[in-house]
């Protein structure tokens, strides 16, 4: 995907750059851009090791077996057709309070786990959808990485958006529930 | 709101300095862990911010951007987005550190204060990369024909822009 990405801005760019006479400047562009990342990984580091260090220290105190257990009645209500067959129920908890805890690294393989446990065949159930399309949106505590970019390029208050995107997160997960259950009711899958 | 909104985060230090405080050797371990983890992860970003922040230093030095804006400006205007937006929503469902490096450009260009800078933060925060988590769950669980699994992941990536913008438009205006 990177690598495309890098093709296209590349392509259009040269070709723009051709085009409105810019050409000298994009090639100049190259230095002022590796320096710029380098510049922006060692100002991201900071914030990353301070932030990771304090979620780690959640973890540590059991916070995603705090958090399951917290979970549970939800997960009820959002998987009903889950049964506690395979242990899905557990996994879909588990996958969901790490990422919570920004623990991006076992919440993929959780959530995968939890794929596994919930699918019949290779067409995907209402259940594995559902699974996919929120961790297409996960509700994060602590997003890590915007906290330092936010505070390397300057701002004045870069925690400031904590609470709105709290909120931007449980009402982006309320509507990826509801567009599940609407898309479930409406396109049922052939032979059921 | 302001007020509230800055209490979040010392909240969240408080309670992680009260655990620490009544328990401290293992909970330290755990600090230390988590940090290795942050240190690794910016690392390793490293490599790919090179190549897309080059990239986008190029288009951005080629007028393309530029010209974009111009035609975009207007549409968007009447949705209320600020057209330096584009570009991030665009690259925000296809790569994760693509849209790290996106937004340091958006910052370098405008403040993360600013409205745009407010929208990004708050959009970037409350989602993921869309289509390598698609990918990576449905392939993971050997799953081929994911029916309506795309248009209502795209249906919710919508929803959380416009949900951007609406905070924004609630709390700072």
């Amino acid at each position: 995907m990177i690598g495309r990405i890098f093709s296209v801005l590349v392509i259009v760019a040269v070709v723009c750059g051709s085009i409105t006479g810019n050409i000298a400047a994009v090639g100049k562009a190259v230095v002022t851009g590796a320096s710029q990342a380098v510049e922006l990984t060692l100002g991201l580091m900071g914030m990353m090791v301070l932030w990771s260090g304090i979620l780690g220290v959640f973890e540590e105190a059991g916070g995603v077996q705090y958090l399951s257990k917290w979970l549970s009645p939800l997960i009820r209500i959002l998987f009903p057709s889950c049964l506690d067959r395979s242990g899905a129920r557990e996994k879909i908890s588990a996958n969901i309070s790490a990422n919570f805890l920004g623990l991006g690294n076992a919440a993929t393989p959780m959530g995968i786990a939890a794929m596994q446990a919930l699918s019949q065949g290779d067409v995907a159930t209402g259940d594995t959808i559902m699974l996919a399309v929120m961790n297409t949106v996960p509700f994060q505590l602590l997003p890590t990485t915007l906290f330092a970019l936010r505070s390397m390029a300057g701002s004045d208050q870069p925690y400031v958006i904590l609470v709105p995107v709290w909120i931007c997160s449980v009402s982006t997960l309320t509507f990826a529930v509801l567009v599940n259950k609407l898309f479930s009711r409406l396109i049922k899958q052939k032979g059921t | 709101m302001n007020t509230l909104a800055a209490y979040g985060v010392p909240v969240v230090l408080v309670i992680a300095a009260l655990l620490l405080f009544c328990d401290q050797r293992p909970l330290m371990e755990g600090f230390f862990t988590g940090a290795k983890r942050g240190f690794s992860t910016s690392v390793s970003l490293l490599p790919t911010l090179v190549l897309l922040l080059c990239g986008i230093a190029m288009l951005r030095a080629s007028g393309f951007l530029d010209i974009v804006a111009v035609w975009l400006a207007k549409p968007l205007a009447c949705l209320g987005v600020p057209g330096e937006l584009l570009p991030l929503f665009l690259i925000r469902p296809l790569s994760g550190s693509g849209s790290t490096a996106m937004t340091s450009e958006l910052f370098s260009a405008v403040s993360p204060d600013s409205q745009a800078g407010l929208i990004a933060s708050i959009m970037l925060g409350s989602s993921d990369t869309m289509l390598y988590t698609l990918s990576v769950y449905f392939g993971g669980a050997g799953i081929k024909k994911t029916r309506y699994a795309l248009p209502a992941a795209i249906l919710t990536q919508i929803f959380c822009v416009g949900m951007s913008c609406f905070l924004v438009s609630l709390f700072w205006d």
